[in-house]
């Protein structure tokens, strides 16, 4: 299973933020997204998710036979601001929404408990729920979902410790049938669960050498890789 | 459909809870009411059987009495009133549901494009495919639109075949004017401004009701299996325009133009995001930007933000002041011929006791509550949280923005004293000077109430968090009462120039309150969090 980009384009008005941009991302490896603020990395998420209209380009799911375009049920995007009903409580929701999506195989409270959602909790509303848990439940809505492809934009820039370390398990765990893609500028995430680091730099696409990630040269590479032609 | 009752449930969970919850911020009441209240689903099942009866009630009734006002009621009284009582047939009647029941909203508005609130809540907040949903609404549309209009019909009608005839051709013409507007949304990436189909239609159907004077049906009824046939064709035409409907590949990118958010702007009303691109909100070029800032850079913060909000939002000031002469207009008119030709009882001899209605149109006409809306979403909200709103700025910003809703309210007075005009005109009557002038001064206490009531309220409570959410909860009762108020207004009977001097008391207390807001705003003018 693949997901190819080609020649993506994509522009502001006269700000081009996508430029020819192309890669291949394969089924079982976290992909980290780097690059610098405004790059494109959201935007990116956005025209794979369908979302955003682009100006030219395609955006491919092969499963090794054949390609064709991106459908609904092939990605699941986690945003960084969290979209949901305030009025529910975080039982409800993930009660319906288990039910809307036909995932009944576990239960409201398995589901929750995997993203240490704590019982306490069940019958609060959303609305009086921290940023970090809204977007655990969003998190929680694409794993229910369970999507071939998962974007990621800034996962755990809202978790504490733990919850951060469990979803790292988590993402780990579930590499192995996915294409999850991840956009961060927390290097040290990008380094203990990536398998390979992406830049988006100038509108393009470009893999991080391998031999550039160990230890002692992985952040000064880069940031050297960035800078280049700012 | 088999989610169907889920998203009963889930509607009216949230309806239960958001009551709760603005329940347990009640002073005393919240005493009884249990922290984990929101635990017990039965109570939230109940709910859900009876606010679906009751919305189904609800929304047959509407649909059922709009069918009968526009195809019966309102031919019914023009043939009267043109004498022409005998060519009032059946067949008079099913001509009007065929064009201003059917092809008019059909031309006028997409029922699948147009954003409901379920749009959002389903398709971004429970993730569902846009496919199914949008199926699944049209399912929705063809049974709201096109079937259930069926008592009306029986009630007017009383034929079997000719009902069936008309519903069949009013599904025909739901399905055609959904698939028109899907096959322009994929050429053009969208569909036409609403306001000039509506401005069309409304066009339309006042043609269509002039045509009274010599429309001439035959009263006898086609036979049976013509209307049959007709029926069974329209619903062939149906079935032809669905399937490329349901096969329709694409609802995704019509969910992101559509269903993206329902934003409030200043014309009172909601619309989707696309639309609000075409009030010319969108991202502007940068080089826009840039040539503003060198012609306004000399300005403080406040006013620079301020003038750019008025710049940007000019399509939609002016709009709003379009809407309101139209709609206005068209009320008056209507209004004037029901007391011209004595309809429901009203008289030229009893106008004034009738006249309350003109508070709640005025009160209608008042955008304070919009503008401030707006002015937090682009202005305050950004400026707040920068610090840049000092003591000093808040009261400027408050002073100014009175001056603003007060020089507005001077326009929509004119305007409002012009319907008034327009409506004695077509009543046929008119009053004496002192009284017009009367209600010139109980118009403009209204507007001077209200907008400072409005002003108030923002700067006192200030309601919004950053995401633009309300987050007081005396905020959302104040409006709620606000809304009844306006609402109750409708049942009172008498001259509204009698409510001249409690309206003056009224408008001294609300001046009163702007001066004490105005002291105390820098401390109550914060965002919420």
């Amino acid at each position: 299973m693949h997901l190819h980009i080609q020649n993506l384009s994509k522009s502001y008005g006269k700000q081009n933020v996508l430029k020819d941009a192309s890669f291949s991302f394969e089924q079982g490896k976290i992909y980290s997204i780097l690059g610098r603020n405004g790059a494109g990395k959201t935007t990116l998420f956005n025209c794979i998710n369908g979302d955003l209209k682009y100006e030219s380009g395609r955006i491919l799911y092969s499963d090794g036979t054949t390609e064709r375009p991106l459908t609904f049920s092939d990605v699941g995007m986690v945003s960084t601001s969290p979209v949901l009903p305030e009025y529910l409580t975080g039982y409800e929701f993930i009660h319906f929404f288990i039910k809307l999506h036909g995932r009944v195989e576990r239960s409201a409270e398995e589901w929750l408990d995997l993203v240490r959602i704590e019982p306490k909790d069940y019958f609060r509303l959303i609305k009086s729920y921290s940023f970090g848990m809204k977007n655990k439940l969003q998190l929680l809505c694409c794993l229910i979902r369970n999507p071939k492809i998962i974007l990621l934009d800034e996962p755990l820039s809202s978790f504490d410790i733990i919850v951060s370390h469990d979803i790292k398990e988590l993402m780990i765990a579930m590499k192995s049938d996915h294409i999850i893609l991840m956009s961060t500028h927390i290097l040290q995430l990008a380094k203990d669960v990536s398998d390979d680091i992406v830049l988006l730099h100038q509108g393009r696409l470009s893999a991080m050498d391998p031999e550039d990630l160990s230890d002692d040269k992985f952040e000064a590479s880069i940031i050297a890789a960035l800078k280049e032609g700012a | 459909m088999r989610n169907l009752l889920t998203y009963i449930r889930i509607r009216f969970s949230m309806q239960t809870n958001a009551f709760l919850y603005y329940l347990s911020k009640l002073p005393v009441i919240r005493l009884f009411i249990p922290q984990n209240v929101y635990r017990y689903t039965l109570p939230k099942i109940l709910v859900s059987a009876f606010g679906f009866i009751l919305d189904f009630v609800k929304n047959s009734l509407v649909s059922n009495l709009a069918t009968v006002l526009f195809m019966y009621w309102i031919p019914g009284t023009i043939m009267q009133a043109l004498g022409r009582e005998e060519a009032a047939n059946a067949l008079l009647y099913a001509f009007f549901f065929i064009t201003v029941r059917c092809f008019l909203p059909a031309l006028e508005n997409s029922r699948l494009f147009a954003p409901v609130r379920d749009d959002i809540l389903f398709l971004n907040h429970f993730m569902m495919d846009p496919e199914i949903w949008y199926r699944q609404k049209f399912i929705k549309i063809l049974w709201d639109n096109g079937i259930m209009t069926a008592p009306a019909l029986i009630y007017v009608l009383r034929d079997g075949y000719l009902v069936f005839c008309l519903v069949c051709i009013n599904l025909a013409a739901i399905a055609a004017g959904d698939y028109l507007s899907l096959m322009i949304f994929q050429r053009k990436s969208k569909i036409p401004e609403r306001k000039k189909r509506w401005n069309v239609s409304v066009l339309l159907m006042l043609v269509l009701y002039a045509s009274c004077i010599f429309l001439n049906f035959p009263d006898k009824i086609p036979d049976p299996w013509i209307l049959a046939g007709i029926g069974a064709a329209a619903l062939a035409i149906c079935v032809a325009f669905c399937i490329p409907i349901f096969s329709f590949r694409d609802y995704k990118t019509v969910a992101v133009a559509f269903a993206s958010g329902i934003k409030p702007v200043f014309v009172v009303q909601k619309i989707s995001g696309r639309e609000y691109d075409e009030f010319n909100l969108k991202e502007e070029d940068e080089t826009v930007h840039m040539t503003q800032f060198q012609n306004l850079k000399h300005l403080d913060s406040w006013n620079y933000f301020d003038r750019i909000l008025k710049r940007r939002m000019r399509k939609a000031f002016r709009n709003q002041i379009i809407q309101s002469i139209i709609s206005n207009t068209i009320s008056a008119v209507v209004c004037g011929l029901l007391f011209r030709y004595q309809v429901f009882g009203l008289k030229n001899s009893n106008i004034l006791q009738y006249s309350t209605f003109m508070i709640t149109t005025v009160i209608g006409m008042t955008y304070g509550r919009s503008f401030l809306e707006l002015c937090f979403r682009n202005m305050d909200a950004p400026l707040l949280y920068h610090h840049f709103y000092d003591a000093a700025m808040i009261r400027i910003s408050l002073l100014r923005r009175f001056r603003f809703l007060m020089l507005n309210g001077s326009l929509l007075l004119v305007i409002a004293m012009a319907d008034v005009c327009i409506f004695l005109m077509t009543a046929g009557t008119w009053l004496p000077a002192y009284k017009l002038l009367t209600f010139g001064i109980v118009f403009a206490l209204i507007f001077f109430i209200f907008e400072t009531f409005h002003l108030i309220a923002y700067y006192l409570l200030q309601p919004f968090t950053m995401d633009c959410t309300v987050k007081s909860p005396l905020f959302t009762i104040v409006n709620k009462t606000e809304g009844l108020l306006s609402y109750g207004i409708l049942f009172i009977r008498g001259d509204i120039t009698n409510f001249l001097i409690p309206l003056a008391i009224m408008s001294l207390l609300a001046f009163s309150g702007f001066l004490a807001v105005l002291h105390i705003s820098p401390s109550t003018f914060k965002i919420r969090t």
